[in-house]
């Protein structure tokens, strides 16, 4: 193991308050719509209501003579002077991208689908315009889901494809077939988990500025990926990376949705230069229900082969990712990396597992925090717990049995990802402690003995983080770079900045970065500013802030660049108090001579001596200013795991689910503020738990979006979330400097499992298996019917009564 | 659109007459300015009328009479006070605490929402409605008053002004119980109000079901109603209840639920409700 331990860490492992907040609990923060810019006009979005269609005219005469449009434009005028949205995961080889430009040119593939866009003066009458155009369609056979896509005869969406199938990858690992042979037992489900999103409670937005005199196209972007949007707006538009700047106010809220690249954007740059005025284009809330990517929409269909001792001896299935229309920014990525994870932390010999990216008329898919992860745990975390009720075992025993040793790590896990390190038996311990400790067995024990009906739930998770080696990310399919630049500057008064890429959207990147580099430096945490949002003045970031990279990369990064600055702030600082760097300390910001309390100079001093008056005081060997640059491109990724466990109480009669108490044993390696990192937890925790019983995007047959409103797509409210528990581990990350593993994603992959889980424990006695997330009520109640009925008869709940169901 | 204020009763009575269908009554705003949004109404005028005080009155001697301004937050704080138990669980589930604070029960009624919780709490307690106009006044039972999916019997130039409900007898438990996914802030997949009297031998002697979201109305059962009397809440009084307020309901399917899941939590809600209210009887 390579650590590199800060010497001396004050503000490392202690609960710092976040920085970030004061100002925007107080109102003061700022979000994209919040800024204007002078001359600024608006823009609205005309959108498609037909799944599927052709569009044979448009007709935007009427909408043009409104008084205070500046301009309409539709798919044709933007694909004259724009290219098509950008793909930039390609991990299926000879995948069938299915692209499309920002506004629809002749064909629309779902509803919400942009077909033509207004600027005005104002939203107001840009909204009114939208009314006037005048689109004609003729309605195409809809392929509203993925049995309709998969259909021998299903209408196709792309003509000069031969089905509806973007693209399959299939992963082995040992001899499948043979191990499956060679069993005592295969256990065997088909999981499905709906369409749900971030829905990040500020929708996306943006301002771009082209500048056609000078070349440039200034853009305010509400994106969790200033850089790759940088690039991709260059190959979009054309127009040279060093000539766009993206800047990014406050976000409320990313979740993955903000990572994705979006049409909207590319709108708003061509009315920009059509109109030689910035463009602000917001998306609305109905907008962001059709338009922003959708996510988690799978199906996986997955079996596993066990010893009747326990041992898992293989496991084989096939991941079908129902993407829709088109192919959002990270392609079927999510559905793949739902089959690289499958596994989860188990030994698996023998792997045969696939991924089917589908496309239907639905929105495009995109990133959602957690990725393909949380349908990777439904797969290996759903199927252990019923091969162990198969097998008579213990749900904790079989776990166990099935865990690497702390000794094997490196780990690999047979597809994609060696696992760093851990010790996964210790984790399920603590939490197996916590339950006992909690006393949730003898609340169980009570309850139903009233006839309640109470369950336990477990979940172990794996978390890649740190994404990733760019060169390995390269090779699986990723058209960009995984690795982290930050700048660390010392002033003339002896105060720092840190400039990094990545975007802080709520986890609280900027306080952990200012703990990490006062630590580096042995300065005040109070010294440090951290200034993140605008490719002009800020460094480059691989992918950007997503797949849990912003501690343990930037928190690297930073460690690396503190580490050399602090080494010249000693030499200027030995030049000042004639002694040798070697023997000097820093501590607070003053440096000393190590053991003596009599002379010391501070940072103020060498700042001084470093920028403004350097005769006698700055070596002349030295270069002046203080400044050090980083770029961490990691060795490995780091995985984070946890094992996680709920209450919860299921109602016989209506299905409605209640969740009690929950607690997660983590460990996501070096923890740099452990207050920040339960704040991690929980908002996952709580994001899952909406996702495993509430949140769905249904779809009818006709592809239209039935739950496009927050009257019935359902988030969690403090009302639903059970109280939380977190208990650390800390076993540091081999690769990356400072030993930190990243934790944004861990409790969004933990928790949809874990209440199907826990739901199946307080229906014991009547075998329930949850298979298809959410756990709706008249979903639960469907399963505990039949579970009631005899074979042979169907419920018909006409005349029962509660006290009948007893 | 046009927005004006209405500043008494009469004014917007005057307002009402002149106008009718080309204008809307605005209280709380919390349904008409969705719709709005939504573009399912189009008025020409809306006439505000939340700040006619007089509307927002209680009053609890004799009678329990209540002004059409009183909001959701009002009555989920008890400010009818004992007796209407149902009416405060009802309105504590509407919405959250934005919308309880300015959405009103007389605009509730009016919306006349197939899934309003509201009505079937009203409506066990034999609501009244009382609507003005330039021609007079006039009351009717909420059951006829709400006839359809969002119809209601409210010509264009009346207002409704007062709701009055009937006094609690002793021995008397209400309850409202509401089925959905989530705890607050939702459309009811189902919801069930009851209030029963029982005499001194727990025997019921009077009886009120009324449901809501099982159909294009909330609606009372008298069926229901009547098999529950004479009955002590017993297992076979509600399970002949349960029947008779399946024939009464005409559920549909729609993205919260299905017509089927409906009926099938119905005979369960209904035992629960049985039981709460024979408890609260007895408090």
């Amino acid at each position: 193991m390579t650590i590199v331990e800060p010497d001396r860490t004050t503000y490392t492992g202690t609960r710092v308050r976040r920085t970030e907040d004061p100002r925007l609990l107080a109102g003061r923060g700022q979000y994209v719509d919040d800024v204007t810019v002078p001359k600024m006009i608006e823009a609205a979005v005309l959108r498609s209501p037909l799944a599927h269609a052709r569009i044979t005219g448009i007709d935007v005469s009427r909408a043009r003579e409104l008084p205070g449009v500046f301009d309409v434009i539709t798919g044709r005028d933007l694909a004259a002077v724009a290219g098509e949205q950008p793909v930039i995961w390609f991990p299926i080889p000879d995948q069938r991208i299915a692209r499309t430009h920002a506004l629809a040119v002749e064909r629309v593939r779902w509803v919400g689908q942009a077909v033509a866009a207004v600027v005005a003066v104002n939203r107001y009458v840009a909204e009114d315009a939208l009314e006037l155009i005048e689109v004609d369609y003729e309605p195409l056979p809809v392929v509203a889901d993925l049995d309709a896509a998969l259909a021998p005869d299903a209408p196709k969406l792309y003509d000069d494809w031969p089905d509806n199938v973007s693209g399959s990858l299939t992963y082995t690992a040992g001899d499948a077939e043979a191990a499956f042979a060679e069993a005592d037992v295969v256990v065997r489900e088909s999981f499905t988990h709906g369409r749900a999103f971030g829905c990040p409670l500020e929708p996306r937005g943006c301002i771009v500025e082209w500048d056609d005199f000078a070349g440039t196209v200034d853009v305010h972007l509400s994106t969790q990926s200033p850089n790759l949007a940088r690039d991709l707006l260059s190959e979009v538009l054309g127009v040279p990376v060093h000539k766009i700047r993206v800047r990014t106010p406050n976000l409320g809220g990313g979740f993955g949705n903000k990572f994705d690249f979006y049409g909207e954007e590319v709108i708003a740059a061509v009315l920009s230069r059509r109109t030689g005025r910035p463009v602000k284009l917001i998306e609305d809330r109905l907008d962001s229900f059709v338009a922003t990517s959708h996510s988690r929409d799978q199906r996986l269909d997955f079996e596993m082969a066990l010893r009747d001792d326990g041992t898992i001896l293989g496991l084989r299935g096939i991941s079908y990712g129902v993407l829709g229309g088109a192919l959002g920014t990270v392609g079927a990525g999510p559905p793949w990396a739902s089959v690289l994870t499958c596994m989860g932390p188990y030994k698996i010999p023998n792997l045969d597992v696939t991924v089917k990216a589908v496309v239907t008329n639905r929105s495009p898919y995109g990133s959602y925090r957690g990725w393909g992860v949380p349908k990777a745990n439904i797969v290996h975390e759903r199927l252990i717990e019923i091969a162990a009720r198969e097998l008579g075992m213990d749900r904790a025993a079989i776990r166990r049995k099935n865990f690497p040793a702390p000794e094997e790590f490196p780990f690999f896990s047979g597809v994609a990802f060696t696992y760093d390190s851990g010790d996964y038996a210790a984790c399920l311990d603590l939490a197996m402690s916590k339950v006992d400790e909690l006393g949730w067995r003898d609340r169980q024990a009570a309850a139903r003995a009233e006839g309640r009906s109470l369950g336990i739930g477990y979940s172990f998770h794996i978390e890649p983080s740190a994404y990733g080696p760019s060169r390995i990310l390269n090779l699986v399919g990723l058209a960009h770079s995984g690795f982290d630049e930050v700048t660390v500057r010392m002033d003339s008064v002896g105060k720092v900045t840190v400039y990094s890429g990545q975007i802080n959207m709520g986890q609280g990147t900027h306080t952990i970065y200012a703990q990490l580099a006062a630590d580096g430096l042995g300065i005040p945490m109070e010294d440090v500013v951290v200034v993140t949002g605008d490719t002009d003045s800020c460094p480059y970031t691989g992918y950007g802030t997503g797949g849990s990279r912003a501690a343990p990369l930037g928190g690297a990064a930073i460690l690396r660049a503190t580490e050399r600055l602090q080494a010249k702030i000693l030499r200027v600082a030995a030049e000042l108090l004639e002694a040798s760097p070697d023997d000097l300390q820093i501590e607070k910001g003053v440096i000393s001579v190590k053991g003596t309390t009599s002379r010391s100079v501070t940072t103020r001093d060498v700042g001084d001596a470093a920028y403004r008056r350097l005769l006698n005081k700055m070596p002349e060997s030295e270069v002046p200013t203080l400044e050090e640059v980083d770029v961490f491109d990691p060795p490995n990724m780091a995985t984070s795991y946890g094992c996680t466990a709920l209450l919860v109480e299921v109602d016989r009669g209506t299905g409605a689910v209640t969740l009690l108490d929950c607690l997660q044993a983590h460990d996501c390696g070096t923890v740099i503020n452990p207050m920040l990192v339960d704040g991690q937890l929980a908002g996952g925790l709580a994001q899952a738990l909406g996702g495993a019983l509430l949140e769905e995007l249904v779809y009818d047959e006709e592809g239209q979006l039935r739950t496009a409103s927050f009257m019935d797509y359902l988030l969690p409210t403090a009302m639903e979330i059970p109280p939380f528990h977190f208990f650390h581990q800390e076993t540091p990350a081999p690769d990356i400097p400072g030993g930190i593993k990243g934790v944004g994603e861990a409790g969004t992959i933990a928790g949809v499992s874990l209440v199907a889980s826990a739901v199946d424990d307080a229906l014991s006695d009547l075998g329930v298996t949850v298979t298809r997330f959410p756990i709706t009520p008249p979903r639960l109640l469907d399963l505990i019917q039949a579970a009631q009925t005899p074979i042979g008869q169907t419920p018909t709940g006409q005349a029962r009564t509660e006290e009948d169901a007893r | 659109m046009e927005l004006s204020t209405a500043d008494s009763v009469d004014e917007a009575l005057d307002e009402l007459s002149r106008r009718g269908e080309r204008c809307r009554v605005l209280a709380g705003g919390t349904d008409v300015m969705i719709q709005l949004a939504r573009r399912e109404i189009a008025p020409e005028h809306l006439l505000h009328v939340e700040r006619l005080g007089e509307l927002r009155a209680v009053e609890t001697d004799g009678s329990t009479r209540l002004g059409a301004l009183v909001t959701h937050r009002d009555l989920a704080v008890g400010r009818l006070g004992p007796g209407y138990a149902a009416v405060a669980e009802s309105a504590a589930t509407v919405g959250g605490l934005q919308t309880q604070v300015v959405g009103t029960i007389g605009g509730n009624v009016c919306n006349a929402s197939p899934a309003a919780d509201t009505l079937p709490a009203l409506l066990v307690h034999d609501a009244e409605v009382t609507l003005r106009s330039v021609r007079g006044s006039r009351t009717v039972p909420l059951a006829e008053f709400v006839v359809g999916r969002r119809v209601t019997t409210r010509a264009p130039d009346e207002l409704l002004t007062t709701i009055t409900l009937g006094r609690p007898a002793p021995r008397t438990g209400d309850v409202y119980l509401k089925v959905g996914r989530r705890s607050a802030m939702e459309v009811a997949i189902v919801g069930l109000a009851a209030r029963l009297t029982f005499d001194g031998t727990g025997v019921v002697t009077d009886a009120r079901i009324a449901v809501a979201s099982v159909g294009p109305r909330p609606l009372r059962s008298v069926g229901a109603e009547t098999a529950l009397v004479g009955g002590t809440g017993d297992a076979e009084s509600v399970h002949a209840a349960a029947k008779a307020l399946l024939q009464d309901v005409d559920p549909i399917d729609d993205v919260r639920g299905t017509a089927d899941y409906r009926r099938r939590v119905i005979p369960g809600l209904l035992g629960r409700a049985v039981r709460v209210c024979a408890q609260r009887a007895e408090g």
